[in-house]
């Protein structure tokens, strides 16, 4: 098996099974922390590749897509979704500050590994730092934006409920 | 070079934000659960039936990183499922809410295949115009159940 196909397994084997421990009263949440942020990700990886910023060699679906389709639909969004799940919503700002950076770096840091231990990323000319950097201001606006849309949905449907 | 194409995919987007002041501002919550939700499902059905070779999209957006039609996937066809089911006429009788899905989807298909007939926008290979009306009205259900589940509207697969 190559290291492309075994991060693809292990990618998708870790979030599916991550959803199991969901708990029930948040299966709603969930649900609608993934939808959004499959949404985010779509649009932001069609505009990237289709500018030449990045380049997927080795993906599934090949003939039908130039994005990695794996990570952009599942492993990512499960990943916001922990985010949302697992927010600590009554802790300091610097709790929550720190909350943001190691979930964002979840996907920067795999972004790493598909770039220097596999032919799954193509890097780009900048320098590693600015990689990094880039990556973390992406991710950092998507789980900022996708989080903001959350917030706004949730005390909607408190509006909701209580009239 | 395809300027009916190009221009129907900018009509598209323009029908789609004009059609978003139409929304009701206390359904906006179901609108976008509704949109984000069609986007879900027809992210990996377009890949599918391309994958395949069903179909192809020779003229649509982001012709580099795709070749689905980003413009129906992405914006359109939710958007389409949004007003399908704020209009669902959910407390009528049964033959009503079947006469609701066979006209809308029949009305789809038809503008799909005359779309496929008279320009560039999308190419039918393995496929067939019934396909289109039975995928569509596979979607639109899930898509109706997962909202009816979500927001905990009666018996979710109830017709």
């Amino acid at each position: 098996m190559t290291i492309e196909n075994f991060t693809f397994i292990a990618a998708s084997v870790i979030s599916i099974v991550s959803i199991v421990y969901v708990k029930r009263q948040d299966i709603r949440k969930a649900v609608l922390c993934l939808f959004v942020f499959q949404s985010a990700t779509w649009l932001v990886s069609n505009v990237l590749v289709d500018s030449g910023k990045i380049i997927f060699p080795t993906r599934i679906l090949i003939k039908s897509t130039r994005v990695d389709f794996l990570p952009q639909f599942l492993f990512y969004p499960v990943a916001f979704m922990w985010f949302i799940l697992l927010y600590p919503s009554n802790r300091s700002a610097l709790f929550k500050f720190l909350h943001y950076i190691i979930f964002i770096s979840i996907p920067v840091w795999f972004i790493y590994f598909e770039v220097n231990y596999t032919d799954l990323r193509r890097p780009g000319d900048e320098s590693v730092f600015l990689q990094f950097l880039m990556n973390y201001l992406s991710f950092f606006i998507q789980f900022r934006l996708c989080h903001i849309y959350i917030r706004w949905f949730l005390k909607e449907k408190h509006k909701a409920e209580n009239g | 070079m395809y300027v009916l194409e190009n221009v129907l995919i900018a009509m598209e987007w323009v029908i789609c934000f004009v059609a978003l002041w139409f929304i009701p501002k206390y359904k906006r919550r179901e609108a976008s659960f509704i949109f984000l939700n069609t986007q879900f499902l027809t992210w990996i059905f377009g890949l599918i039936v391309v994958e395949a070779g069903w179909i192809e999209y020779p003229v649509r957006l982001f012709p580099k990183a795709n070749s689905t039609s980003f413009t129906f996937e992405y914006l359109f066809l939710p958007f389409i499922c949004i007003f399908f089911n704020f209009y669902y006429p959910q407390d009528k009788k049964f033959y009503r809410r079947v006469l609701y899905y066979v006209i809308f989807l029949s009305i789809f298909t038809v503008i799909e295949f005359f779309v496929e007939k008279y320009t560039m926008m999308i190419t039918y290979f393995h496929w067939r115009w019934y396909w289109t009306w039975i995928s569509m009205f596979l979607t639109i259900y899930i898509i109706r159940t997962t909202y009816k589940w979500f927001f905990r509207m009666g018996t979710p697969f109830k017709l």
